[in-house]
């Protein structure tokens, strides 16, 4: 795509998000949007740089700026009938991928003793009923929030992300769902795209280091198992008196993902922002 | 939670910022793609801000009072045979909401000083 056509689609969408809007407020952002476009086209023409890259460059800003512009519109009132709202505040901006997070995380984390209790009493039997409905609920949809996390995670701290980077967690993230549809080993698409969120966030000074090595824990342990199995590395039965803290070590190794879940949206909730530092102390740049 | 008047997000504080910058460069007027180039180097950022997210805060400051807006001379576009553009300006509550941003953040920056050790 070049970048006349990227600038093609973000006209088309100013065209439908001031749907309704009176002439002048509509033509006032249409103008101010050509406006950028073009300053963004002459530059890139001075620079040298490849058409190719302005079109990726026009086309991510197009759609990391898709929640604004809605919220926009929605401020602008229907009809053209101004109907002012007070704006989200910094923290409303932090909440949605902290309540996801939180609430993804909590499921994974209750699925496994769901599954345990619902196993010891059955008796070890799947009888169907309400304890399993819900273990199945809490491990299909956890997978499914925490995928939901994770990409609004990208979009809220769309500064810090490369563009190709966002578009790979967020497809990423959507292919995951998957598993709960109709192809299970999709699941393994979500722990590699959080992970590279948590690092990309934990670089820019976003979120805590020690929550990005939490996040990646389980699933570097998960993969050591798969190329130890690779390897022909065998786990026998003669480990004795170990097995069983060997057992609960790996459990809790397998836990600090949901837990690092938890632990990243209240501290998402807590700080309010994963926006990298503002220099704001340091003045003007 | 709703926002309280005056509040600013990072991308307001940093647009004010660099309202501020270029003011100080002798550039007292600037358009909205100046200062998206001059938010993402204060932002340390890998790509300019986002059409709605940067004219939807500067719509939130100018509604605000933190910045005043004009449009140019239709017939400077026309000359130059580019858009019309809008000229934004810093306006003195902007500067003080920047000054109060910037005393809120080193506030909360001294009250969470284990979180900064921690990272």
């Amino acid at each position: 795509m070049n970048a006349e056509r990227s600038a093609t689609w973000v006209r088309r969408w100013v065209s439908v998000y001031t749907l309704g809007l009176p002439p002048e407020t509509k033509q006032r952002r249409r103008d101010e949007i050509d406006d950028d476009l073009w300053c963004q086209a002459q530059e890139t023409a001075e620079s040298g740089r490849a058409d190719r890259s302005l079109a990726g460059e026009i086309l991510a800003r197009l759609v990391f700026g898709v929640p604004a512009d809605v919220s926009w519109r929605i401020e602008q009132g229907r009809f053209g009938k101004p109907r002012p709202r007070p704006e989200r505040s910094l923290a409303m901006h932090a909440r949605l991928p902290a309540v996801l997070a939180l609430v993804g995380g909590a499921m994974w984390t209750i699925w496994p003793i769901g599954e345990a209790a619902t196993h010891a009493l059955s008796g070890g039997e799947w009888h169907g009923g309400l304890g399993p409905m819900l273990v199945l609920v809490s491990l299909l949809g956890g997978a499914v929030v925490l995928a939901l996390a994770t990409i609004s995670l990208v979009v809220v701290a769309q500064d810090v992300f490369p563009g190709l980077m966002a578009a790979l967690v967020i497809l990423g993230a959507l292919f995951s769902t998957l598993a709960v549809v109709a192809f299970p080993p999709a699941i393994v698409a979500l722990p590699i795209t959080s992970i590279l969120v948590m690092w990309q966030l934990s670089r820019a000074g976003a979120l805590p280091t020690w929550a990005f090595w939490m996040h990646g824990a389980a699933p570097v342990f998960l993969l050591a198992i798969f190329l130890a199995g690779l390897a022909g590395v065998r786990v026998g039965d003669d480990f004795g008196a170990a097995t069983l803290p060997l057992i609960l070590l790996a459990v809790g190794v397998l836990y600090l993902y949901p837990l690092s879940w938890l632990a990243i949206g209240w501290s998402l909730l807590r700080h309010r922002t994963i926006a990298p530092d503002l220099a704001v102390g340091a003045g003007a740049a | 939670m709703r926002r309280k008047a005056g509040f600013l997000i990072p991308i307001e504080v940093a647009i004010l910022e660099a309202a501020v910058a270029l003011r100080k460069a002798g550039q007292s007027e600037v358009h909205g793609y100046e200062l998206a180039k001059v938010v993402q180097g204060i932002r340390d950022a890998t790509r300019l801000t986002a059409y709605g997210t940067l004219y939807k805060a500067l719509s939130r400051l100018e509604r605000e009072g933190f910045l005043a807006s004009r449009w140019e001379d239709p017939s400077l576009a026309a000359t130059d045979s580019r858009p019309r553009r809008r000229f934004y300006r810093l306006t003195v509550e902007g500067e003080r909401a920047l000054a109060d941003a910037r005393a809120a953040e080193r506030e909360t920056t001294a009250q969470r000083p284990a979180a900064a050790a921690v990272r």
